[in-house]
């Protein structure tokens, strides 16, 4: 007999027709049997609860060949602990740069992770609310800066107080365009928030104006200069939506004019200061003032008169807050801010020996003295809220 | 595809604990190890018996969350064992009488034995006289010849199965399988 016909013939027992095959009733019978003893053992066995992850496993190693699941183990092991890796140190990086200062190697990653989430955002009332709240990690940038004292707190300070003077310029700008296009109810919580911050802006860089070099002084009253003219049109803001209901449970007719008060006294007391300053400069120191910031002003007026300006526009606005004459006081307030801004400028380009809030001498950063050039109005007068 | 199946039915059984697995599991293989065991005890009843044990034994075996690779090798494996125990246990010796001997039963002139389970399973086949031929020249083999030859050509094992079911290597089933085929080959009818 052959090796094909052996085969064929042992293989016909499998054949349905003629093969062997047990008695249909027994098999049935049997499989009641052996169900009821599978059941009965399920039923006693208490089996601990299986977690996903090895559910998913189990299931991936029955489904899977022993081979298939040996050659694939070691290459998704290690990519798994890439994507760990990287993501983790991802994660890790983006929340130490969080905590990173100006001047730090991850400082550029915290930036660049306020940008990312101000182009997430949806609406122009959140950018809003995420550049304020940004505002508010830049001031307490300086803050954290002057209270750590390091070789380069100068320039630290300097590129911190740059980067508030941004912050508050777009934060100005974003006010501007979200008037009209965020609900008065948000668009004056803001607000709010934008004039305590701009005020709290002024407080910190007085605090740490002392012994900062001329250069770092200039950038830092830019920044003053930024945050009052911020917080102005933010108070402006706050007049124009005062009438709408949903502004009433933000802030009261009385708060606005204690805001607004607050704000003109600020102002005031940086105009007292300006004339001090003044008032120990010589003809030519501010002659050549006058004419170095009448470039840049656009204004032909002595300082003198910048300043008879800016006491009679202040004298004004008190009487407007006093009247509580909130539909002239928009733009009262915003002549003031003009007004004083100027005089900033141009007390700001006298030398430093007039200055009489200044000692004329400063000490960098790095301990080395340097002549400051630079002084502020703002810096003894902004009154906080209440 | 059909190891996919088995390997599905088992994960049912192992991490869910559902008894209908188990019950698949059976019928997918209840007339295969059914074949298998009666080939080797030639009685209905026994290998009725025999059947039913092997599911059982399986099932005991499972709870034992051993890493079970192929549960169509193990039921194979566990009706060879239980087959043996049957032997060894109960002390019956497979005379040549006892032995699966198609031709011998089909020209045996005893009634009972005319009229017994093997015979009928004989009609049943009667079609093929040949196979019944083959069947008795099987018997008088080397039982691994005899293993290896019903595994691969009644009941379709791989090689691979195979070497599970007689704890052996593939390699070896091979060569076992060719010499096996060889001897069955040289037999006289």
């Amino acid at each position: 007999m052959y090796a094909h016909s052996i085969v064929r013939t042992l293989k016909q027992l499998r054949d349905e027709k003629r093969g062997i095959h047990p008695d249909p009733a027994w098999m049935l019978r049997v499989r009641a049997q052996v169900q009821g003893q599978v059941q009965a053992s399920c039923a006693q066995g208490t089996q601990a609860k299986v977690s996903f992850v090895v559910q998913a496993w189990q299931a991936v190693c029955a489904l899977f060949p022993t081979s298939v699941i040996a050659a694939i183990r070691g290459p998704a092991f290690a990519v798994a602990s890439l994507i760990f890796v990287v993501l983790g140190g991802s994660i890790m990086s983006v929340s130490a740069a969080e905590k990173s200062l100006p001047g730090d190697v991850l400082f550029s990653v915290k930036l660049a992770t306020e940008q990312t989430r101000i182009m997430l955002a949806k609406t122009q009332g959140q950018k809003l609310k995420l550049k304020t709240e940004f505002v508010g990690r830049r001031v307490q940038e300086v803050r954290d800066l002057v209270a750590s004292p390091s070789p380069d707190q100068g320039h630290r300070i300097k590129a911190a107080a740059e980067l508030l003077k941004r912050d508050l310029d777009t934060v100005k700008t974003q006010l501007h365009e979200a008037d009209g296009q965020v609900s008065a109810g948000e668009i004056a919580s803001a607000a709010k928030t934008i004039d305590e911050q701009s005020t709290a802006v002024v407080l910190v860089l007085k605090d740490a104006r002392d012994g900062m070099s001329a250069e770092t002084k200039t950038t830092m009253t830019e920044a003053e200069v930024a945050a009052v003219t911020t917080g102005v049109k933010a108070v402006q803001i706050l007049i124009d939506a005062h009438d709408r209901p949903e502004v009433k449970d933000v802030m009261s007719d009385e708060e606005l004019l204690q805001v607004i008060s607050n704000r003109v006294q600020g102002m005031e007391a940086g105009i007292a200061d300006a004339v001090k300053i003044v008032a120990s400069s010589t003809p030519e120191a501010l002659s050549l003032s006058a004419t170095s910031t009448a470039a840049l002003t656009g204004s032909t007026s002595t300082t003198q008169e910048q300043i008879q300006d800016a006491q009679t526009s202040i004298a004004e606005t008190k009487v407007m807050i006093q009247e509580s004459n909130l539909g002239e006081l928009k733009d009262k307030l915003g002549e003031v801010a003009k007004v004083v801004a100027n005089v900033e400028k141009t007390v700001g380009a006298l030398p430093a020996t007039s200055s009489s809030t200044d000692d004329g001498v400063s000490t960098d950063g790095d301990g080395t003295g340097s002549t400051s050039s630079t002084t502020s109005t703002f810096t003894t007068s902004t009154v906080p809220p209440k | 595809m059909s190891s996919l199946i088995d390997q599905y039915l088992l994960f049912r059984l192992r991490t869910k604990r559902d008894p209908e697995a188990f019950a698949k599991l059976y019928d997918r293989y209840v007339v295969a190890i059914y074949r298998f065991v009666f080939l080797k005890v030639s009685s209905r009843e026994k290998a009725e018996d025999l059947t039913s044990d092997t599911f059982l034994k399986t099932w005991e075996y499972l709870q034992k969350d051993v890493e079970i690779k192929n549960i169509r090798a193990l039921f194979y494996q566990v009706a060879r064992r239980t087959v043996i125990d049957h032997y060894r246990h109960d002390s019956i010796q497979r005379t040549s009488e006892e032995v699966v001997t198609f031709s011998e039963a089909h020209t045996s002139s005893d009634n009972e034995r005319v009229f017994s389970d093997q015979a009928r399973e004989r009609q049943k086949i009667e079609a093929s006289a040949e196979a019944s031929l083959l069947l008795d020249r099987l018997s008088g083999l080397k039982e691994d010849f005899q293993d290896v030859l019903m595994l691969r050509l009644v009941n379709g094992l791989s090689f691979s199965d195979i070497a599970v079911v007689l704890e052996k290597t593939p390699g070896n089933v091979r060569v076992i399988y060719h010499r096996a085929m060889k001897a069955l080959e040289e037999t006289n009818p």
